[in-house]
């Protein structure tokens, strides 16, 4: 359902060139959950962003369903629900107002665009703060509509930046239940997150990234083999410490 | 919920779709008119600012009176004898007042407490205002000596026989009353003459049973301006309202551009399934909307402002309804937020914050504020450059139609160059609006827009288009009046000036661009290599056009549509016709190469070459050909700063015969060859029309009817065979080897194909 494929990304600050992907390449089927994981500046917003085609690729390319990013960008956006971490709300519409509007963007039919809107309600618990203007709501309400949102045209294939950031524990099970039973339904889902453990409860597979590179990837018995290790956490510690012992040799 | 069908999600959304748009739209004015800091700008703003620009006013009049007071007045009769009535009374009525001075008091007249009793107390006495009589050779009424501002106040002694037979002076008193000293020259004379009524009345009052009529009576007679409207009218609203619009539109433009990624929903609106420039466009929708709202809401505040304070007579004269001049103003309003909002969208557009757009923004208006202050400057008039000024052109053509004289062509340019620069800005704001420089601040700058990219593209964009008119055609209208008023040069060195300027602005500037699009030079001008047997049949079309051309100039003639001939042009630019005298004695080499083969080639560059290659594909083909040969048509409307309706005319039809057999063989040299020939035809007749006797366009005659229709129907056969040829060819490439054995051509031939089916000829069927 989604394919990575040497995926790079060089950004130009200040005339320097900072490599963010580096030749990532990895495949998410339907009905599997993705983690992508690493620490902050790690690469794995920017993977997202390529994928959805909002951002163009230094060279590589990502799959959606078939559809390239960057040549069918509509046909890629139109099959994806995204949840960024920075994504903010409309502050004087409210969450049912905003939620049709999206609704309309992904061209879902009134009726069906209503339907929806009740569904995800009940799912996210969005009832008592549906028609209140979104400037008025708690991080976690305003996170709940957000993923809410980025699933009011009940996409096959889903990004999730750092879902549960703001979220308490019953808000964060919310989440976790989702993404259980979109399993169940055969999408295909990346989680980024940089909450290891949360992870492995979450994801099927884990792609390991450290300073734009994939360093592991594989289901957890795979990693656990590969390295020796049991925790992703230790893994991924153990991976910074070897790359950074790799970069003054390479240099 | 339930999971999206498969078919929906197969096809990608329709994104572009009008009704689409308006929902957007929709959406981007809820948020905006629920924001309680857009109602502020929206209706306090106005309901605040005009009661205190107002009282601001009459305090500034008040004191302009004050100073005034210390004039002498200057007050003029028609004849010796109505000054001889007029002093007398006067010099009754000001020794009444020394004798009775607390008791004579007038009542104030329309203009409210500007002309109140209080003044008359620090008048001049009657001796050192200059009150005189017109000398009996003198022609000029006492009405436009008011209108030229030679005398302060005209009074006319009016003949009613009956009155005067009762022993009345009956006065007319003839002012301006947006000028204060004819205004305080009105009290002057009221307060003498109610001083002599008073004490008259008091006197026959004492005799009792005496009804003789009151010893004067006197009328007001308010006098606009020469131009019928008060200054204040033209000058001073315009820029207000203007620079109030400007207010109203700022802060939505910010918050729906950089506010929304600084609040993060940019990027989501960015992931979804829209094109970016219909977003882009419904977010346009919105600034408009609420721009011509805020308009709209000033507009009517001032009026009720004006109409409540006493100011009316003082900005719209003695005028009976100014409901037109309201109404222009209204649609020159609606024309600016249309520009201005797009000016502010492409601003807002690269800013990451709302703190980043306010600091692009409020330079934008200091900017803003220097054309606009300029153009009340006394005696700057709508000209070949103003019209193309942003902003003061808007300013002074507002001017100019409230005072009733607007020149046609200048304010036609005004108002396209207007229309152009804003649909510069919308294309230009396109290209930078949710890119990902500004969505995520990478590599974004304000040097993204003259970026090439890497890879060399076919055809030019629609905002490449847009960018070379805007930027040529105002540039055209310039340097043609700069030469028009450059001290005398030979008529050679003028043409070939002329030819230079055609050259380097409609060939250098859609080159640079090209360049910096990184446009394939062949795409981007259609310089495809015609066929042998189409250039002949050009050859044979642009030789048999021109009769046809003649005819339906002098049928327009013939039918009062033409509105430029040659005693017309004499009369309002003597240069011009004197330029056209000197024509037969320039080398016609130079005449040729100047007015034929210049404008020929680098008007198909630009006009089929550039502009329709970048609707290909984008518009069907009669829509591209129609539009690229209107603007054609309309660039030719000039004569001599003078609208020629009939150049239009032709011109536009040529532009269509033009487009189309671009459009056909997708090259630009058989419209050149057409072009040169048709334009060297045309000027033959100006140099040896006179010895073909009947067949020059000054005669006044029709050409043969079968010379004109026998080259009809050659002219026609003409275009035909390029169509049919052009089409042959096509077919031929189609059916050639795939691109592995044609790689530079294959592209080429695939694209055309691809555009043949999506936009057929225009000609066939």
């Amino acid at each position: 359902m989604i394919s990575a494929v040497e995926l790079t990304k060089r950004f130009e600050h200040s005339g320097h060139d900072v490599l963010a992907v580096d030749h990532v390449s990895f495949r998410v089927t339907r009905g599997e959950v993705y983690g992508l994981l690493g620490a902050n500046g790690a690469g794995k917003t920017t993977t997202l962003r390529m994928i959805l085609g909002l951002l163009v690729p230094t060279s590589g390319h990502a799959e959606v369903g078939g559809f390239r990013s960057t040549e069918s960008a509509d046909a890629v956006k139109s099959r994806i629900g995204f949840v960024s971490t920075t994504a903010g709300l409309y502050q004087w519409l409210t969450p049912r107002e905003l939620l049709l509007f999206f609704a309309d963007l992904y061209n879902v039919p009134p009726q069906q665009a209503e339907k929806n809107v009740a569904g995800l309600a009940d799912i996210f618990g969005l009832n008592e703060f549906l028609d209140r203007r979104s400037a008025t709501l708690s991080t976690g309400q305003k996170q709940r509509v957000n993923l809410a949102r980025s699933l009011i045209h009940d996409p096959p294939v889903i990004l999730l930046d750092e879902p549960t950031r703001g979220l308490d524990v019953l808000g964060s099970k919310v989440i976790f239940d989702y993404i259980a039973s979109a399993r169940v339904a055969g999408k295909a889902v990346i989680v980024c997150t940089h909450r290891l453990d949360e992870a492995e409860r979450m994801c099927d597979r884990f792609g390991l990234l450290h300073l734009g590179r994939m360093m592991l990837e594989g289901t957890l018995p795979e990693l656990q083999t590969r390295t020796g290790l049991t925790t992703l956490s230790e893994m991924l510690l153990t991976g910074m410490a070897q790359a950074s012992l790799q970069e003054p040799v390479a240099a | 919920m339930s999971q999206a069908s498969p078919s929906s999600l197969a096809s990608p959304t329709p994104g572009f779709r009008l009704s689409r748009i308006v929902r957007l739209a929709r959406k981007e004015l809820r948020e905006t008119l629920r924001d309680r800091r857009t109602i502020i700008t929206l209706v306090l703003m106005p309901l605040l600012v005009y009661p205190v620009l107002s009282v601001a006013l009459r305090q500034f009049l008040v004191s302009s009176s004050m100073q005034a007071r210390q004039l002498p007045l200057r007050i003029a009769t028609k004849s010796q004898e109505e000054w001889r009535t007029l002093m007398m009374l006067l010099a009754q009525g000001e020794k009444l007042l020394e004798e009775h001075e607390s008791t004579a008091a007038s009542a104030p007249l329309a203009g409210g407490p500007i002309l109140g009793a209080g003044l008359g107390a620090n008048e001049l006495p009657l001796s050192d205002n200059e009150i005189v009589p017109l000398r009996p050779d003198v022609e000029i009424t006492l009405e436009d000596l008011i209108r030229h501002n030679e005398i302060d106040l005209g009074v006319r002694l009016l003949p009613e026989t009956a009155a005067k037979n009762r022993g009345e002076s009956q006065f007319q008193l003839i002012y301006r009353p947006d000028m204060p000293l004819s205004r305080q020259a009105v009290n002057f004379v009221q307060r003498r003459l109610e001083a002599v009524n008073h004490y008259d009345l008091q006197k026959r009052l004492a005799d009792a049973g005496d009804a003789q009529p009151p010893k004067s009576a006197w009328r007001l007679m308010p006098i606009a301006d020469e131009k019928g409207h008060s200054f204040w009218l033209g000058t001073l609203v315009p820029l207000v309202l203007i620079l109030m619009t400007i207010t109203g539109a700022v802060y939505p433009a910010i918050d729906l551009t950089a506010g929304e990624r600084e609040r993060g929903t940019l990027e989501a609106l960015m992931a979804a399934p829209v094109p970016r420039l219909g977003i882009l466009i419904a977010k346009y929708v919105a600034v408009v909307t609420v721009a011509m709202l805020t308009a709209v809401i000033n507009l009517t505040a001032m009026t009720v402002t004006v109409a409540s304070s006493g100011l009316w007579t003082f900005f719209f004269g003695n005028q009976g309804s100014p409901a037109e001049a309201i109404l222009a103003v209204l649609l020159l309003l609606i024309l600016f937020s249309m520009f201005f909002a797009a000016v502010l969208l492409l601003v807002t557009s690269f800013a990451r914050s709302f703190k980043e757009a306010q600091a692009y923004v409020v330079p934008l208006m200091v900017v803003c504020l220097a054309p606009g202050f300029m153009s009340v400057m006394p005696g700057l008039q709508l000209n070949w450059l103003m019209s193309v000024v942003p902003l003061a052109n808007i300013v002074l053509l507002a001017r100019d139609v409230l005072e009733g004289d607007a020149p046609l062509l200048w304010g036609a340019v005004a108002v396209a160059s207007t229309i152009l620069y804003g649909g510069l800005a919308l294309a230009l704001a396109a290209r930078v609006f949710g890119s990902d420089a500004i969505l995520y601040g990478s590599e974004g700058s304000w040097g993204d827009l003259f970026r090439r990219p890497r890879e060399l593209k076919a055809r030019p964009t629609i905002t490449g288009a847009l960018t070379a008119l805007a930027i040529v055609v105002p540039l055209f209208v310039m340097v043609s009046g700069l030469l028009g008023v450059t001290p005398t040069v030979g008529i050679s060195a003028k043409l070939l000036a002329e030819a230079g300027m055609t050259l380097l602005l409609f060939v250098a500037v859609p080159l640079c661009l090209a360049r910096l699009q990184g446009l394939e030079l062949s795409g981007a001008f259609q310089l495809r290599r015609p066929q042998l047997g189409v250039l002949a049949c050009a050859i044979l079309l642009g030789a048999t056009l021109w009769p046809l051309a003649c005819d339906l100039i002098l049928l327009c003639q013939k039918l009062g549509i033409a509105t430029v001939n040659l005693e017309k042009l004499a009369e309002r630019q003597p240069a011009l016709m004197e330029l056209i005298k000197q024509l037969p004695a320039a080398p016609p080499v130079v005449v040729f190469l100047a007015l034929a083969l210049a404008p020929g080639v680098s008007e198909e560059l630009f006009f089929r070459g550039y502009f329709l290659g970048a609707l290909r594909g984008r518009l069907p083909a009669w829509g591209a050909i129609v539009l690229s040969a209107t603007i054609f048509g309309l660039f030719h409307a000039s004569a001599g700063g003078l609208v020629a309706v009939e150049r239009i005319l032709s011109s536009t039809l040529l532009g269509v015969a033009l487009g189309a057999l671009c459009w056909a063989t997708r090259s630009v040299f058989p419209g050149m060859v057409v072009h040169v020939l048709h334009n060297s035809l045309m000027l033959s007749l100006i140099y040896w029309g006179s010895r073909l006797k009947g067949w020059a366009i000054e005669d006044g005659h029709f050409l043969p009817l079968p010379l004109v229709a026998s080259t009809s129907v050659v002219a026609l056969l003409a275009g035909l065979g390029i169509v049919w040829q052009s089409r042959r060819n096509m077919a031929a490439a189609e059916e050639r080897p795939g691109p592995s054995e044609m790689p530079s051509t294959a592209t080429a031939s695939a694209d055309a194909s691809a555009d043949e089916r999506q936009s057929p000829s225009p000609n066939v069927g």
